[in-house]
């Protein structure tokens, strides 16, 4: 293995990674969940079959697409609604929705159909049990639906145009798994080698539901005219993806999850630091990267968004690829250790958005390299997440102020510092972000502001004579979170974001982003500053598409596209 | 009708939270449950009867104290006391210990695993007529059926090897709906009454959300 000589690169430190800005300007890469899903379906040949799809006229109906793979089927039951224009609502106190749908553990006999039809279309009004692995919910995007429906009526293909603009027909509001509403809980399927990665039966179920959206918009147009309706283009079909609608309630899951998060992140950031530590590039590469860079540049230009915030981030992604192509042109990459010289270029030159951008590429064409990771990144969140009570307070005492120190330089006495309170509503228990200072809702406040409560928990330590942390919890219970934080953080390098969660300019949706893009998505389009639309799949393959083609290479705009 | 764990713990978290106590001795009490309900054991229904009778005291008063083990109020937390027997606040060198009275005991069988875990050695205890084991590996044992007897003294004893029969875990809660529906009163506590600003402003609906 002449050609992965290494020297070791440390990997990049957690006061550097783990900053709000610098999360939300993450992209997608190898290691992102539905890509770590589309390459397992393709390397295990998983089969996929439409088992039953029975919708009326109306749109109303069900449908049931089966996954089979070497050890277990799934199987997404879809059920199809005729809903009313003025029900249509994507926050989570909605009621009703164009299609709902459970991803099954098996295959569902016609009992069980009936059985989950009765609570499926309900959501959270429903319940499910273990045979259920996620329970999830989309809405039409009605101008797009509409359009698409009327053109194949008439035997012709939807605008290209309109397509691009929107570029799903439906998009989720909720994907649910993990035990939500009686489903199973992860342990069920922990130890199945599919679901190894996190985030695999979310990500299964979206790529099956994909499939059956695309379906029902061509039923819906064969049934309006028999005669004349025809099926998509296929490469029109493929720039549909589903869109999702993430709002503030997924922003606490990462501070909630932090040995979760801290996989995620280092097992990207052992991937890039595994690039950097190349002598030589291995053969192709430097033209791989290149080509990956191009892709990028296209991808940065037809990237939208109405929100002034994305606008000024895309505004510098755009200005980096332009000129991380300028420098790829000017460089020749034989140097040694030529990627961690691209990378410290890259570092005194792009913005957060370019940097984080350039992870993706220098990982895009080290898949033999990389790949490995992604078994790394599920958690265990049980046992190590015990406080250990022996610790001696000294010992702990240092901890606190090398893991939040970022914590000890904020004056918490502003007002600026804590303007923001999370807490859930009593409405359909929404987790919900509100001003302190003009709100009464700050004793219903959750435990999501770590900086705030280290740097409280920092004064008691102080003035304790407790010898252990079991002695200074029990004089302190109050500090009990954030102290099994702190040891978790100890432990766990990228556990915790080293930023402040409740200051006054907090962006929820830097949260939403570093979650979504380890997802997969690829435009990230924020509708506020809480609230964030993507798109999931587009471009992908189909399910009936993996067996022949390519499985992995659709998050970045085609090579042609690039060079014209 | 089953449950979740996740449910089931995440249910029992903000039920003590919405009982007083703090986000991390909470998050302790979710975990119990949790552990309790995997074995098939009534460890919802100990937490709800735990939650209404300490209602309204004070912690402080719950709290036992280090040396006696008793608490100033009466009976001893099951929490406060399993915390602090798993994080190792006692039984380095002693062979048994006594506590003179503790609020739903059956409570403490999952912080009593902790520690033994912790500790490396087995503790041992008799619930009603019943002779329980937890192993240093992490396994619950019994003699007979474990029963979720009211407050009462508990002695632990450290360091035999675990005997009766081992108690597997499962995936699911068979808990009673109205035990749900009682911890969902506690938790009821956590949710902050919903206003006209707080579900416009507070979710982030901005645009609109139809197209």
């Amino acid at each position: 293995m002449d050609q992965t000589r290494t020297d070791t690169i440390a990997l990049r430190d957690p006061n550097t990674v783990m900053t709000l800005a610098r999360m939300g300007s993450f992209h997608q890469c190898r290691l992102s969940f539905m890509r770590v899903l589309l390459r397992r379906l393709k390397s295990e040949n998983w089969r996929f079959e439409r088992r039953e799809f029975e919708v009326n006229a109306k749109g109303v109906g069900h449908a049931v697409y089966t996954a089979h793979g070497p050890d277990h089927s799934y199987s997404l039951i879809a059920f199809a609604n005729d809903l009313p224009p003025e029900k249509r609502s994507d926050r989570v106190i909605a009621t009703e929705w164009d299609a709902t749908f459970t991803l099954y553990d098996g295959i569902p006999d016609r009992s069980e159909i009936d059985r989950l039809r009765a609570n499926i279309p309900l959501q959270e009004a429903g319940r499910v049990d273990d045979n259920s692995l996620s329970v999830s919910r989309a809405n039409r995007s009605v101008r797009l639906w509409d359009h698409v429906v009327e053109a194949l009526a008439a035997g012709g293909q939807p605008d290209e145009a309109r397509v691009a603009d929107v570029g799903y027909l439906m998009r989720t509001t909720a994907v649910y798994g993990s035990g939500k509403l009686g489903a199973a809980d992860r342990e069920k399927t922990a130890d199945r080698q599919e679901f190894q990665a996190p985030f695999q039966i979310e990500m299964l179920s979206v790529f099956l539901t994909r499939a059956f959206v695309m379906d029902l918009v061509e039923h819906m147009a064969k049934i309006r005219a028999p005669e004349t309706a025809v099926p998509l283009a296929p490469a029109l079909r493929r720039r549909f993806g589903i869109g999702n609608s993430t709002g503030l309630g997924m922003a606490p899951y990462l501070i909630n999850h932090p040995i979760l998060l801290n996989n995620w992140i280092a097992a990207r950031e052992t991937a890039l630091a595994r690039v950097r530590a190349l002598r030589d590039a291995m053969p192709g590469t430097d033209k791989a990267v290149r080509d990956y860079a191009r892709r990028a540049q296209v991808n940065a230009q037809n990237w939208h968004s109405e929100h002034p915030i994305q606008q000024a981030k895309l505004a510098d992604l755009r200005r980096d690829m332009d000129a991380l192509c300028a420098h790829l042109d000017k460089t020749n990459l034989t140097d040694p250790q030529p990627w961690n010289t691209l990378w410290h270029w890259a570092e005194a030159n792009l913005s957060l958005e370019g940097q984080e951008q350039l992870v993706s590429l220098l990982l895009e064409p080290h898949g033999d390299l990389v790949d490995d990771l992604a078994a790394t990144m599920a958690a265990d969140e049980t046992t190590p997440t015990r406080i250990n009570g022996a610790m001696p307070l000294s010992e702990f005492r240092a901890l606190v102020d090398d893991v939040y120190a970022f914590a000890q330089k904020i004056d918490w006495a502003s007002c600026a510092a804590q303007e923001n309170v999370w807490y859930t509503s009593e409405e359909k228990l929404e987790p919900r972000l509100g001003d302190r200072y003009a709100e009464p809702v700050e004793p219903y406040e959750l435990p999501l502001c770590p900086g705030r409560d280290a740097a409280r928990m920092h004064a008691d330590l102080a003035t304790s004579s407790a010898g252990t942390v079991a002695r200074f919890l029990m004089d302190h219970p109050e500090h009990r979170h954030i102290a099994r934080r702190a040891q978790i953080a100890a432990r766990f390098p990228y556990a915790e974001i080293r930023d402040n969660t409740i200051g006054a300019g907090l962006l929820p949706i830097d949260l939403l982003r570093a979650k979504l893009a380890f997802f997969g998505a690829c435009h990230f389009d924020p509708r506020s500053d809480r609230w964030v639309r993507i798109n999931m799949f587009q471009h992908a393959p189909f399910p009936a598409d993996l067996a022949t083609g390519e499985a992995d290479d659709w998050t970045f705009p085609p090579a042609q596209e690039a060079a014209e | 009708m089953t449950w979740s764990l996740n449910e089931i713990e995440a249910l029992s978290r903000k039920a003590t939270r919405g009982a007083g106590y703090s986000w991390g001795l909470a998050e302790e009490a979710g975990r119990a449950v949790r552990w309790l309900e995997a074995r098939s054991l009534p460890g919802a229904a100990a937490l709800v009867g735990h939650l209404q009778a300490m209602d309204g005291q004070a912690l402080t008063a719950l709290t036992p104290d280090l040396d006696t083990w008793a608490a100033p109020g009466g009976a001893a937390c099951p929490i406060l006391a399993g915390t602090m027997l798993a994080d190792g606040l006692a039984g380095g060198d002693t062979d048994e210990l006594d506590l003179p009275r503790v609020n739903a005991p059956l409570l403490l069988l999952p912080f009593l695993s902790w520690m033994a875990e912790a500790q490396d050695r087995a503790v041992a205890l008799d619930l009603a007529d019943t002779a329980i084991a937890l192993g240093p590996d992490g396994m619950l044992y019994a003699s007979g059926t474990i029963t979720a007897p009211g407050a009462g003294p508990v002695t632990l004893h450290f360091g035999a090897s675990p005997s009766g029969a081992p108690i597997t875990e499962g995936l699911r809660s068979a808990c009673d709906a109205a035990i749900v529906a009682a911890l969902n009163t506690f938790a009821h506590r956590t949710y902050a009454p919903a206003t006209e600003e707080s579900r416009l402003a507070g979710a982030g609906a901005g645009l609109s959300d139809n197209d």
